[in-house]
């Protein structure tokens, strides 16, 4: 009986220690449930940050790290709709499919920018019907969009639903206090993207943004649009235009000899295998960049 | 079934052109696969046409089921024939790490086979992909059942059977059918032993998005007059992507088919294609294909002697994509059939083609 017992509360007690498995998208959201779930999570990416997330594809390495997962947590906005509903959907895991417990969206949380009103069709690009999904950028966003995480969690862990919340009010005011701090150190500057995903990190900092170099989301710019956008900037006085390593370099290029406005490539998530690794960083590299 | 096919485009019409990504419940996708040979042998083939117009209607049937109903068109001998191409019934909610299907769907094996023609990374079928299963995909009603093994490498197992009554591609079956009724049915009896498969899948990553995705494949049917089919397939997928762009693939399969009826000889034949492709940017594409068909009992006519034999082909292939939903493509064709004591017969064909997709996303399988 004794035996029995003892086996029955080293059960209990191993249940207890078990950690909730999250995967998540990107190493920006995964810093975002370390933030909330503390010891209580393991957290792993299925992307390292340096992919284009909406181009990415239904890779079997990602699908078996989700059949394994008690959570899957993605930026959402129709960010990863090519290929994370493919990944879900034959993993075979229920819990983290839609409808269950552990799927997380954390672009449910957010109030998106660029949000399309009247008629929606692709003759207007790759347009998101719910918003520009790219509020990675800002960290008080991010601080946002935690509240998804922190659902999640305390749905499936409740025993530990006060230290989610007390991390998650920790890491909300750490995101806000990092662009407060940041922002103080930037002046008013004109700025340009190449694609939208650089529209948040402009709005946080209050950043004058002329627009982007594609006419059209995900449609490379047609010679007229780079010549026109040209002009604009140099008659804006752009400093910068952002843009990323997945911009072509032709394009590129060609805007910088017409506009003599310098094109900066970063990185517009946190990476994986290399700097920078975390939220923090990538903000500050990407402020550092306008000094 | 044009009318069907015509009400339920105009009543989705509008969902799927305003809002696709609003739509609460069901996707719906339209896709067009229009091609224009231009074969420098035989003129009379030289005809621009749609190869299929497909209208396809999915989503959660609720928390546990979903559903997909596919109407196509396809294109034979001039006429576009509407059917039901796909209808089925699906769960990956139900059985822990698995997934299946009940319906009529394109059966599990191989690469392409699993694909629709306008989601290949070229315009024409390999010739051991047209002789051994379909000019698209071998379509069968029956279930078909998917797991994971649990292991800490991905292993993908897929086992299927299928009604069997027919096999191959839309022009077969309706080959079979007209021979059917010339053979009083022979053909339609009840098969032997249905058409049933085994599929196993690993995953390699490279990293530095670098991955490698192989699979072996059996299928086996024994149709009423009892000729036994039996398939054996290797296939393999590497791709290395970099930012947007899938810069790298490499696709292959290889089969070898053993075919014997109780009062025929042993047929046995095997073939592969092997394509590679390189992305120019992020919009053009250019990927060459070599084709290798093989057939190991064929016989001078009339005699007993093994005549040797070999039909390859060679396909240089471009791709324009507009955007992910429309894509235009070439390619040429040079195809050589070798026969032992004959003079080499040789076929060239200038392919063009595009593809249009509307409604909900694709999905970037890999």
């Amino acid at each position: 009986m004794k035996l029995r017992l003892g086996a029955l509360i080293l059960l209990v007690s191993v249940d207890a220690l078990a950690k909730i498995n999250v995967v998540t998208t990107l190493p920006d959201i995964a810093e975002v449930v370390r933030a909330i779930g503390g010891d209580h999570v393991t957290v792993q990416s299925l992307l390292s940050g340096s992919e284009d997330p909406h181009y990415a594809e239904a890779r079997p390495d990602f699908i078996l790290k989700v059949n394994k997962a008690d959570v899957v947590c993605s930026m959402g906005l129709d960010l990863e709709i090519g290929w994370l509903p493919k990944v879900l959907s034959k993993s075979g895991n229920a819990r983290v499919q839609p409808g269950g417990k552990g799927y997380c969206e954390l672009g449910r949380s957010v109030e998106t920018l660029n949000k399309p009103t009247g008629r929606i069709d692709r003759s207007l690009g790759d347009v998101h019907a719910h918003g520009n999904p790219h509020f990675n950028l800002s960290p008080r966003k991010l601080g946002e969009s935690g509240g998804e995480v922190l659902k999640v969690l305390s749905s499936l862990d409740p025993a530990n639903k006060s230290e989610f919340e007390a991390n998650y009010s920790k890491f909300d005011k750490t995101m806000n206090e990092l662009e407060a701090q940041l922002k103080s150190q930037l002046g008013k500057m004109t700025v340009m993207e190449y694609h939208q995903e650089f529209t948040y990190f402009f709005n946080a900092y209050g950043l004058n943004s002329v627009g982007s170099l594609e006419e059209k989301p995900g449609v490379p710019p047609s010679a007229a649009r780079i010549a026109k956008m040209a002009q604009i900037a140099k008659k804006n006085k752009v400093s910068v235009l952002y843009a990323t390593a997945a911009t072509p370099h032709k394009i590129r290029e060609r805007f910088e000899e017409l506009s003599g406005v310098k094109v900066k490539t970063l990185p517009s998530y946190v990476q994986s295998h290399q700097d920078p690794k975390t939220i923090e960083a990538l903000q500050k590299l990407l402020v550092e960049s306008l000094q | 079934m044009i009318r069907v096919l015509f009400v339920l485009l105009m009543a989705t019409y509008s969902t799927a052109t305003y809002a696709q990504s609003l739509v609460q419940n069901m996707q719906v996708t339209a896709a067009l696969d229009a091609l224009a040979p231009l074969n420098f042998e035989h003129s009379q083939d030289n005809k621009a046409h749609l190869r299929s117009a497909e209208l396809m209607l999915y989503g959660p049937l609720d928390p546990t089921f979903d559903m997909l109903l596919n109407f196509a068109a396809h294109s034979e001998e001039g006429e576009m024939k509407p059917e039901v191409h796909e209808a089925y019934l699906s769960s990956s909610k139900l059985i822990p790490s698995s997934r299946f299907k009940l319906g009529k769907f394109f059966l599990g094996v191989g690469r392409l086979n699993q694909f629709h023609t306008h989601d290949w990374p070229f315009i024409s079928a390999p010739r051991v992909q047209a002789e051994f299963l379909a000019e698209e995909a071998v379509i069968d009603t029956g279930g078909e059942f998917s797991f994971l093994l649990p292991l800490d490498s991905y292993w993908d197992v897929t086992v299927g059977i299928t009604n069997g009554y027919t096999f191959g591609s839309h022009l077969h079956e309706h080959e079979e059918e007209e021979s059917e009724h010339e053979h009083e049915n022979e053909e339609s009896r009840r098969p032997h032993v249905p058409t049933h498969y085994l599929r196993v899948v690993n995953f390699q990553d490279f990293g530095n998005s670098r991955g490698l995705q192989w699979g072996l494949n059996y299928l086996g049917r024994t149709s009423g007059l009892g000729q036994q089919t039996q398939l054996y397939g290797l296939d393999v997928v590497y791709k290395r992507t970099s930012g947007k762009t899938v810069d790298f693939l490499f696709q292959s399969e290889l089969w070898y088919r053993h075919l014997s009826a109780p009062a025929e000889d042993l047929d046995q034949e095997a073939g592969a294609y092997a394509f590679a492709q390189w992305a120019l940017s992020e919009q053009f594409y250019a990927g060459v294909r070599l084709d290798l068909f093989k057939s190991f009992s064929l016989n001078f006519e009339g005699t007993t002697e093994r005549q040797d034999n070999l039909n390859y082909a060679i396909v240089p292939t471009v791709t324009f994509k507009n955007s992910e939903f429309t894509y235009f493509r070439a390619a040429y064709v040079l195809d050589t059939q070798k026969l032992q004591r004959q003079s080499d017969q040789v076929e060239q064909t200038l392919q063009l083609q595009f593809v249009a997709l509307l409604g909900a996303h694709p999905a970037h399988s890999f």
